[in-house]
């Protein structure tokens, strides 16, 4: 009988508590959450539909979209509930424009949920779809130019010799958008993340106009990856890795009739050309951080097929070209100094920055052309390319980088059993603009 | 009689337009289970435009499995569950003549509700605009308008804007109307004839240049050009070539970002305009040098080049049109980084066009008056 008592006065104290108006007129019930959560499960669905990314945190969501430029939203809804009335407070924010909105709905019908979700449904896509908020406050471009003197000296003595120079002009552009999500994993789909690098020399003597007139150029582009981010710009890391494909090239010289071999000079000196389509290589590239400076490490990896030249194509006599191997002889008529080939290239880069005021960096590129015409048997050539180059910088500004890059290039080829090697040195003081 | 004026297809072509039209959205949504609900009301309210008629009559509601009804002047306009009722009326004279649109019915939530257009008399994009707008009231018929138009339309990429009005007060909010403008593109199927002209088009200037140098090409020549010969290329297959170092690393290179960007511009993605980039190639190799033996390495460099460079040089293109000023300097980087994108966006201009609609709720006693009043008026 007691505790029949207790079972009963427990009962009445429940019973009394959610009749009560204090508890009937709490700030938010879970009704309303969950309409919160509908709501925003439903917008995020259209914005699937029109290529945004989604990502929903309770009664928040935030979304971004790359396509060739970067686009947030932010979601937030709080919800407040009296009597019969429940209020949702609706604040979208694309980037960086802000709107907000009250919306009052009865909660007491079997039709309110509806009439709430499409009315506040709606106003966000309303501020999704608005032709004057197109362009995006935030900008995934990075880009610098650089411009400068560089001289290249023909043999391995290490430093270059004073007649031999150019004006040198180079520019980088990074579309990364993923940095600016904030988010700590990103997935990366083709072209989310891709890199242009591009520098030529310019010859200034006269007599020997377009001789080492260097030009090269790379662009790498992820078709799967990762982008990881934590921290803070002061104690953090952000990482980009995942599977690329991209091209790069390197020629001494432009015009064919002076590069080749008709051309005197470049008859005679060693030198190395390729054009290399990274079919398939795996590229990490991580930033790190501190108080101290930002740190960088940017490694790739592939294969895939190539055009080079080799060592054993040079100092040839017009009379002795007949002797050439047959992977040239390929070439009859064309007087080329090149084989067809499956390139591996792996290329590093350590970069310390903002260490006060300076840059300090330093890159290995290295490469293995092995010959792989299948048309052409029993010759064999191959070439071993390695590049060493380390630099020093100061800002002068801010944005604007003085800069001192040495590069090591050696040079070593295989034809039928002979080898030959080559080493040469470029010295470059460059003027670098940062624009962000 | 189709008003020719109004039409800018005539005969065959137009009927196969208005057809596939019907088709596709035949099998859209469960379009057609949805629209065998619904009784069409046609009226034109002014008299010598008779544009309603002229579709019925050419077959363009045929496929709705509705029932339709066209009304003549003397005819009073009901609104009732299961019509919809689709008017017209032309205001202007000359040459700015506006053909009017409105369409009236009730959604599954029992709101009143009427949607409004104009497009200049003569647009190319009327029977598209008026399909999208009898697809949002068809649908509308198991849910509300508003719950259709973002189902549907609010998805769509060629929706660029949306507004939405509440009533305001301490009552319920509720939605009283909206507004959306939706640019009407080619289709996918002018899509696909364009970057296939396109292709053709630049191949025929590659060729041009090749017959300009053809003492330099002559020396590759190995094929007769005649129908024996093109056999022999086909079954010699491929081999790599022996051309120079920057006809194979930088000239095929560029003719594969032409190529990727001509198709990125005709509104197809990175993995489609590679194809379309290995199609131009292809075409190059077999067609355009066809006394030659098809070239492995132009083969793979060309596509290859053409996605990595393509689309490296167009995301930079986008990237110049945004950070720089308006003007001369913008137009030369922009052409100069991803000529296509310009070029068709241009053209893209020429045909597209955009309407504007508007959705409002109203008073059923009011709407029909309203109506018959406004419509007959004109």
């Amino acid at each position: 009988m007691k505790r029949f008592i207790i079972y009963l006065w427990s009962a009445q104290i429940i019973t009394a508590l959610l009749m009560s108006s204090s508890f009937a007129d709490i700030n938010t019930s879970h009704d309303d959450d969950s309409l919160t959560l509908s709501v925003i499960t439903r917008y995020s669905e259209l914005l699937h539909k029109r290529g945004w990314t989604t990502r929903i945190d309770g009664n928040t969501l935030k979304a971004f979209q790359f396509a060739a430029d970067y686009n947030e939203i932010n979601v937030v809804i709080s919800s407040h509930r009296k009597n019969t009335l429940s209020t949702f407070d609706v604040e979208i924010r694309k980037n960086e424009k802000r709107n907000h909105h009250i919306f009052t709905f009865h909660n007491n019908t079997p039709e309110h949920r509806e009439k709430a979700k499409t009315a506040i449904t709606a106003y966000l896509i309303s501020h999704t779809i608005s032709p004057e908020s197109a362009t995006a406050s935030k900008s995934p471009h990075f880009v610098w130019f650089s411009a400068g003197y560089s001289r290249t000296h023909d043999n391995s003595e290490i430093f270059p010799e004073n007649k031999r120079g150019g004006y040198f002009l180079s520019m980088n552009y990074t579309y990364d958008p993923s940095r600016l999500t904030g988010i700590d994993r990103v997935h990366l789909g083709f072209a989310d993340y891709m890199t242009i690098d591009m520098w030529a020399v310019f010859d200034n003597d006269p007599q020997n106009r377009n001789y080492v007139n260097e030009n090269f150029f790379n662009f790498d582009i992820i078709f799967y990856g990762t982008h990881r981010q934590a921290g803070t710009i002061r104690n953090g890391f952000r990482l980009v890795y995942g599977f690329y494909t991209g091209m790069e090239y390197f020629r001494p010289g432009w015009k064919d009739n002076i590069l080749l071999w008709s051309h005197d000079l470049y008859r005679e000196q060693p030198h190395i050309q390729y054009m290399i389509w990274r079919a398939a290589g795996w590229g990490f590239s991580g930033n790190w951080y501190t108080p101290y400076g930002l740190y960088s490490l940017v490694f790739m990896a592939g294969l895939g097929p190539s055009i080079n030249s080799s060592l054993f194509a040079i100092g040839w006599g017009p009379n002795e070209e007949l002797a050439r191997s047959p992977l040239f002889q390929s070439l009859t008529g064309s007087k080329q100094n090149f084989y067809y080939s499956t390139a591996y290239p792996v290329s590093l880069y350590v970069a310390a920055d903002r260490l006060w005021r300076f840059r300090l960096s330093i890159g290995y590129n290295f490469c293995f052309f092995l010959s792989s015409d299948p048309a052409i048997k029993g010759e064999e050539a191959y070439d071993i390319l390695h590049v060493i180059k380390p630099s020093a910088g100061f800002y002068a500004a801010e944005n604007v980088l003085v800069q001192l890059n040495y590069e090591r290039w050696h040079v070593h080829s295989m034809l039928n059993g002979d080898h030959l090697s080559h080493s040469w040195n470029r010295l470059c003081m460059e003027l670098k603009y940062i624009i962000r | 009689m189709i008003n020719a004026r109004y039409y800018p297809m005539k005969g065959m072509i137009r009927k196969i337009t208005l057809s596939i039209l019907a088709i596709l959205l035949y099998f859209s949504n469960s379009f057609a289970e949805e629209a065998s609900r619904y009784s069409i009301a046609l009226f034109d309210a002014t008299a010598g435009f008779s544009i309603l008629r002229d579709l019925r009559d050419d077959g363009f509601f045929n496929s709705l499995s509705t029932q339709l009804r066209y009304l003549a002047s003397n005819q009073e306009i009901s609104l009732t569950s299961g019509t919809i009722t689709l008017t017209s009326s032309l205001t202007g004279s000359g040459g700015t003549e506006t053909a009017n649109f409105a369409l009236l019915g009730i959604d599954g939530g029992n709101h009143h509700y009427r949607i409004s257009w104009q497009l200049e008399r003569g647009s190319g994009i009327t029977e598209d605009a008026l399909l999208r707008m009898l697809n949002l009231a068809i649908n509308s018929g198991s849910h509300t308008i508003t719950d259709a138009f973002l189902e549907g339309i609010a998805s769509q990429s060629d929706v660029h804007a949306f507004t939405v009005s509440y009533a305001s007060g301490e009552s319920e909010s509720t939605i009283t109307g909206y507004t959306a403008t939706i640019e009407i593109g080619p289709s996918p199927r002018h899509y696909f004839w364009r970057t296939t002209a396109e292709l053709v088009v630049l191949n025929s200037f590659g060729l041009i240049n090749y017959f300009i140098n053809k003492d330099a090409n002559m020396v590759d020549w190995e094929y007769q050009p005649n129908w024996e010969g093109f056999k022999r290329k086909i079954t010699d297959g491929w081999c790599l070539d022996t051309n120079n170092f920057r006809t194979n690393s930088l000239y095929h290179i560029y003719a594969g970002i032409i190529y990727y960007q001509t198709a990125r511009s005709n509104n197809y993605g990175p993995l489609a305009s590679f194809i379309w980039s290995f199609a131009g190639s292809t075409f190059w190799e077999y067609i355009g040098e066809y006394r030659e033996q098809v070239s492995t390495n132009d083969q793979i460099f060309t596509p290859m080049g053409g996605v990595i460079f393509g689309e490296g040089l167009r995301q930079l293109g986008l990237y110049a049109e945004r950070s720089m000023r308006p003007g001369i300097l913008r137009g030369f980087v922009c052409f100069v980084l991803d000529p296509m994108r310009i070029v068709n966006r241009q053209l893209d201009r020429w045909i597209g066009d955009a309407f504007t609609f508007n959705v409002s709720f109203i008073n059923p006693a009011h709407s029909i008056i309203t109506e018959a009043i406004v419509e007959r008026t004109r």
